[in-house]
């Protein structure tokens, strides 16, 4: 088992966000948290790597526990893709190569470099590593998010809403490129999605949260008309399109 | 090392012709180069400093005067160039990293030790001092001109006034959870309190107290002695090290807070303390020399454009060019109606004006 949650439980003041969340990851396995918006799904990410610290419960990344350790180790185990971040005057490629920060003593090593650059020659990004942050479209900033996450070398990737205003060939090419690394690396992701049919398609587990909780999790199979429509308050058709399932609104 | 599938990932529009991370050293290496060449020009700049001024002294007896041969301008070269154009170095390398660090972790393009009220919280505090304290009302009976008869009670009040004012901006901000828009909005609200305060003890101030708290807003490098400097310099110096051994911490703050934190960032820590450090920095030389503005919100946007956002070159080229304009505004103050000497921060905001107009219009085209 790569990382297991435990009974995690998040108040902001004493408004409760999240109550006994508990579940488990397993090597090369997407997970998708679904659930509306402000059922507490990026707080639950936040929990995760410690950027928000949980009023109770763990964070196990194999037999270490994440809720021990230093937010540096933390980072050397679990990247992150934040749902909200800034187009700094950095270039693609020295947004890159800051994931490589949790590794860097006095400075960057040659070594660090190869490694940032490698991912963006692998990523196609070689054309834009010289150009700023602000220079390019939203889907090749999500990529070049994406790949400062990898070159941390994490265990776990978590990814909050990495397709939201993204186009449809942007989307299944980001998708796509989590589902391959995660299977070629047999490491762990676990994603926050509002596209339900983007995430049927590219995870292999669900985890609905309603009102901070867990309501059902599972494989796709927990996705009928009732659960989703439990969550998201609205009657959904669940049809059958070329062997996967597609949600559609009633 | 994470793996890829490439036929899968690679861009097949056009394939890289060189390997990103080559360009990048080059990249790198041209960096450095800026580098190399704002401490060639600092030092060229040092040395015309020296030599001009109501006296012009020759290259040569500056030479013979720095390495300890006789000569007939030593006394000129030691005591009162030299303390200048050292004090506009360090003062104008001080302000300008202050603003870079500044501008970084309060994610505000316009944060500088100005903008933030450092310098109206320590002109309030030279005010009070020279009206209350009586360290300022005496007027030289053969030129006219005031004198700020015990300099030291100002420069204390003036740092001890600045610190107060970073004090309420780090309370404020801490009340709000340390957020950078909370920062700058105390510092907005500081810089127009203390403003007030001053305008009130102007109010009640006689004449010749009211020439000299004018007089002593008037930025002047002219004012610092050697061992001023010495302050200004081991101040400096620890502070600076502090932040170019967070360099990359401030370059994962640039890229958003959840990135920074997720990246291992304590951000509100190494903004607190980044905070404390720059005000520090801000208020020393502020409290020496009066207010100049603009260096520490210029100098930094010039070097953000030529080098970009890479703190490990930010800081130490902001602190170049911040000590290059500085100096070269008080050059440039010195000589330009020789022999009276325009206060340096009446060029600062002269110069830093337009080049900021210039700056921004240039930043939105692109």
């Amino acid at each position: 088992m790569m990382l297991k949650v435990d009974d995690i439980e998040f108040k902001y003041r004493s408004t409760p966000i999240l109550d006994e969340v508990s579940f488990s990851v397993e090597a090369a396995e997407v997970v998708s948290i679904l659930g509306p918006n402000g059922v507490g799904k990026t707080t639950l990410l936040k929990c995760i790597n410690g950027i928000l610290k949980a009023k109770k419960g763990t964070v196990m990344v194999g037999k270490e526990s994440l809720t021990d350790m230093s937010r540096l180790e933390i980072a050397k185990r679990v990247g992150y893709v934040a749902q909200k971040s800034d187009t700094s005057m950095a270039t693609v490629f020295e947004s890159v190569l800051l994931g490589r920060k949790p590794y860097v003593r006095w400075d960057v090593t040659r070594e660090d470099v190869r490694v940032a650059g490698e991912m963006i020659d692998r990523l196609g990004l070689s054309d834009l590593s010289m150009k700023y942050i602000g220079e390019i479209s939203g889907g090749e900033f999500q990529m070049v998010q994406i790949a400062r996450a990898l070159v941390q070398d994490p265990k776990i990737l978590l990814l909050d809403e990495p397709t939201s205003n993204l186009d449809l060939s942007n989307q299944v090419r980001i998708m796509s490129l989590i589902k391959d690394t995660v299977e070629q690396n047999n490491i762990s992701a676990i994603l926050t999605m509002h596209d339900l049919n983007l995430a049927i398609r590219h995870s292999n587990r669900f985890i609905l949260l309603k009102e901070g909780r867990i309501y059902a999790a599972g494989g796709v199979e927990v996705l009928t008309p009732d659960v989703i429509g439990e969550v998201y308050g609205i009657p959904v058709c669940v049809e059958t399109i070329r062997g996967q399932p597609v949600v559609v609104p009633a | 090392m994470m793996k890829l599938s490439e036929e899968k990932f690679n861009n097949t529009n056009s394939a890289p012709v060189t390997r990103s991370s080559d360009r990048y050293l080059r990249y790198i290496a041209r960096k450095t180069l800026f580098l190399i060449s704002c401490i060639i020009l600092l030092f060229v700049m040092m040395i015309i400093s020296v030599s001009v001024g109501t006296l012009s002294i020759p290259m040569e007896e500056i030479v013979r005067s720095l390495v300890g041969l006789e000569s007939n301008y030593s006394n000129i070269v030691w005591h009162i160039r030299m303390p200048r154009v050292l004090a506009g170095i360090v003062a104008g390398a001080s302000l300008a990293v202050a603003g870079a660090v500044m501008q970084s972790i309060l994610k505000n393009p316009l944060a500088s030790p100005y903008t933030l009220g450092l310098s109206q919280s320590a002109a309030f505090g030279a005010a009070f001092a020279i009206i209350f304290l009586g360290a300022g009302s005496a007027i030289s009976g053969t030129t006219g001109t005031v004198i700020v008869n015990n300099p030291y009670i100002v420069t204390i009040m003036a740092f001890v006034w600045a610190l107060v004012g970073m004090t309420f901006i780090m309370i404020l901000s801490a009340m709000t959870r340390v957020s950078p828009e909370a920062m700058i909005l105390a510092g907005v609200a500081i810089a127009a309190i203390f403003q007030a305060g001053t305008t009130a003890l102007q109010f009640f101030a006689d004449s010749i107290q009211l020439s000299s708290i004018v007089y002593w807003t008037f930025g002047d490098i002219g004012r610092v002695t050697w061992s001023q400097c010495g302050v200004l310099i081991a101040i400096m110096i620890p502070t600076l090290a502090y932040f170019i051994y967070n360099r990359w911490n401030y370059n994962a703050m640039d890229a958003g807070e959840e990135t920074a934190r997720g990246l291992g960032v304590d951000t509100g820590r190494m903004r607190i303390i980044g905070m404390i450090l720059s005000s520090l920095l801000s208020a020393v030389v502020v409290s020496f020399m009066g207010i100049i503005g603009f260096i520490g919100l210029v100098a930094p946007h010039i070097t953000r454009r030529v080098i970009g956002g890479d703190h490990r070159f930010l800081i130490p080229g902001s602190a170049l060019i911040g000590a290059i304009l500085l100096m070269g505004s008080d050059t440039l103050a010195r000589t330009i109606i020789s022999p009276m000497v325009v206060p340096v921060g009446v060029i600062t905001a002269f110069l830093g004006g337009p080049l900021f107009i210039y700056l921004l219009v240039k930043g939105y085209k692109k």
